[in-house]
């Protein structure tokens, strides 16, 4: 795939609940190895966006072309299986299993094996475990060599940032196409969210393709290459950062018309 | 005192896990030789009788400890492993006037009789298919929900066994017996192997227990297996958070339909060792209260656990076969000696003495239950991940390994 073809393209895409559009007919593409940001205010539709994406609902209508292939309805796992990997706004690791164990979930669908592989473990099946294992913490370590020295440690243990960490490490290890972050930076502070950007330009620098819900704007602005903006469900404005920043319905949606005619 | 660090804490982890097996190997060992030191025919019975329970702990604990999913009607599973050696090793299904016979199996006006060690997995797998059955429709279901859909199963099965007997309402023929209960099933067949003389048909419960003992190894190994497998990492992520399992690329319907059937499979190996040495079944055996009795097993000895799962089965076999009689009448002895006290002592040893325990063993049962789990609410034999779920590490513990992990890193610099 060339640099600036559409990896994903999401075209006319609609989720209603009930009487409520939370995502109304959006069109736009992710292009393979860029930084995608999807912001808008509080209620916008984006992490209806991802979730349609990621398949935990189907969409009311509309098609999410993932190189070139309807994905729209797929359930999780299945799409995960297409090589689209994603990370929660509210931190969702397997509390109890330890730091290795999470990634090592990760990697389940990189991994073959059947009911008598598991039993009776021949070596091609204990080669491809062994190999998980090294990749898990190649990941790991590459993440933070913090990480990676508390492998045993259990998930619920780790300081929040570090949580955070393990979570991308787990998105990550399964080497996917497209890589959705929902505000990873969510309850971080400002010295720990900078951190958590590095890694994402190093993620980025290492070849993924990242689309990106984020609150903090600054955080927005520093590391996207292009944004695209949801108000009520609706695409108000798309660009780079420096061509949203000054569009007058973007300044309008996040701090009231005022503001905007000042 | 020096606290150790982060590095030696993970050493003395794997040294324990090297510890662990040479336990396993000494108990394993033990267990082969216990029948040298029994006392009584009847230890070695109570013994068979707490094999089957470990298989149905252990299978038990794949669904419920491992996957998560609350199963309150696994005694089904029990039932019909119990029922596919009954109907297929007995004299119970006469067909035709003439017998053909042949190395695996005979059949003919005498019943049908498949030979055990082929029933091994005929029996593991018709429990599993049921498992699928039972479950493909209903796993989608979470919680509370599957819970009382499991329990629902488990008060069909008997029913349906009840009402297949002979001239049943719904105009089937007679396939279960019903009330009448199947009887005259088959023991294996005698194994002569070297010094190896197992005969099955005498009283002799020697060859029930060491074969109980060998399936019950070689499905404490699967099951080990199983838990550090692929398929086993997806069960406990699944029971961790089954949105974040399912966008890890893992099939949540599919590998808890796995937990489900597997779980049965060691079930159907429980009523299969039963229904032979005992030569009966009697659907009223596997009921609801026997479901949960499993359930106890596996929580006493600490779900999610294998040595807790076969420690747990144990005890719920002994105290049902002995220790509840043997504390009841304990009771009364007790009382019988408090009666050479004086006055008020003399009374209590009469009262004691003259209780109508042995219809108590229920509530003596129940508040020994209510004893260990308010002692060890992790079970006796707890898996390291429960018992880091009910004793995290403090705030300090944290502090003072980053501490050490900035110790060991200028270390190196």
């Amino acid at each position: 795939m060339t640099e600036n073809e559409d990896l994903v393209r999401v075209q006319g895409l609609t989720r209603r609940f009930g009487g409520l559009t939370a995502v109304d007919s959006l069109d736009f593409e992710v292009r393979a190895g860029e930084i995608l940001s999807l912001i808008g205010p509080n209620g916008a539709g984006k992490t209806t966006v991802f979730n349609i994406i990621s398949g935990i609902y189907p969409p009311t209508s509309g098609q999410i072309l993932f190189k070139g292939e309807n994905i729209a309805g797929l359930k999780p796992d299945r799409v995960q299986r297409k090589g689209i990997s994603r990370t929660f706004q509210t931190l969702r690791l397997f509390a109890n299993m330890s730091v290795l164990e999470n990634v090592l979930v990760g990697y389940h669908s990189r991994l073959h094996s059947n009911l008598f592989g598991d039993i009776v473990k021949p070596p091609w099946v204990v080669k491809a475990e062994k190999e998980a294992v090294e990749r898990s913490r190649e990941v790991l370590g590459r993440l933070s060599p913090r990480l990676l020295s508390r492998q045993e440690f259990r998930a619920s243990d780790l300081a929040y940032a570090d949580r955070r960490l393990l979570e991308l490490a787990r998105a990550l290890v399964s080497d996917p196409a497209l890589l959705l972050l929902d505000e990873p930076t969510a309850g971080m502070n400002p010295t720990e969210a900078a951190e958590f950007m590095d890694h994402i330009r190093h993620i980025h620098a290492d070849g993924f393709t990242i689309l990106l819900i984020e609150h903090n704007l600054n955080v927005v602005m520093g590391v996207s290459h292009r944004i695209v903006v949801l108000d009520y469900g609706t695409k108000i404005a798309e660009g780079t950062p420096d061509e949203v920043r000054s569009n007058e319905r973007v300044i309008e949606a996040y701090l009231g018309r005022k503001a905007a005619s000042a | 005192m020096v606290t150790p660090s982060w590095r030696e804490r993970i050493d003395h982890w794997r040294d324990s896990r090297a510890l662990r097996r040479i336990a396993a190997v000494v108990v394993v060992i033990a267990a082969f030789l216990y029948p040298l030191v029994a006392s009584s025919g009847t230890g070695l019975d109570t013994a068979t009788v707490a094999e089957v329970f470990i298989l149905l702990a252990l299978g038990l604990n794949i669904v419920v400890g491992f996957a998560g999913l609350l199963d309150l009607g696994y005694a089904a599973f029990f039932a019909i492993g119990a029922y596919t050696t009954a109907l297929l090793a007995s004299t119970h299904f006469a067909i035709g006037n003439q017998t053909h016979t042949s190395l695996l199996l005979s059949y003919g006006p005498n019943g049908v009789h498949v030979n055990f060690f082929l029933l091994i997995p005929i029996a593991a797998l018709a429990a599993a298919l049921c498992g699928i059955l039972f479950g493909a429709p209903t796993l989608r279901l979470r919680g509370d929900y599957l819970a009382i859909v499991t329990l629902g199963f488990g008060e069909i099965v008997p029913k349906v066994i009840e009402n297949l007997g002979p001239g049943n309402s719904v105009g089937l023929p007679n396939i279960t017996n019903g009330v009448n209960d199947i009887t005259g099933i088959d023991s294996p067949p005698n194994i002569n192997l070297g010094p190896i003389h197992w005969t099955f048909q005498t009283n002799d419960p020697r060859p029930w227990y060491y074969l109980g003992l060998i399936i019950v190894v070689i499905s404490v190994i699967i099951i080990y297996r199983l838990r550090s497998s692929r398929l086993g990492r997806s069960w406990v992520a699944i029971r961790e958070d089954e949105i974040a399992a399912a966008h890890a690329g893992i099939n949540i319907t599919g590998t808890r339909l796995t937990a489900f059937a597997l779980g049965a499979a060691f079930s159907g190996f429980g009523g299969l060792l039963e229904a032979s040495r005992l030569g009966t079944v009697d659907y009223t055996e596997f009921l609801f209260n026997f479901s949960i009795t499993i359930l106890v097993m596996v929580i006493l000895g600490g779900m999610g656990s294998i040595p807790g799962a076969v420690l747990g089965g144990i005890v719920i076999a002994y105290l049902n076969q002995s220790w509840l009689t043997n504390a009841a009448a304990g009771i009364n002895n007790f009382g019988g000696w408090l009666e050479k006290g004086p006055g008020l002592i003399h009374t209590l040893g009469v009262w004691l003495s003259g209780l109508p325990l042995a219809s108590a063993k229920p509530m003596i049962f129940g508040i020994i239950l209510v004893g260990i789990m308010l002692l060890r609410p992790q079970g006796l034999l707890p898996s390291g991940r429960r018992a880091r779920e009910l004793h995290p590490r403090t705030a300090g513990e944290l502090a003072e390994e980053d501490s050490e992990l900035y110790t060991v890193r200028t270390g190196e610099i």
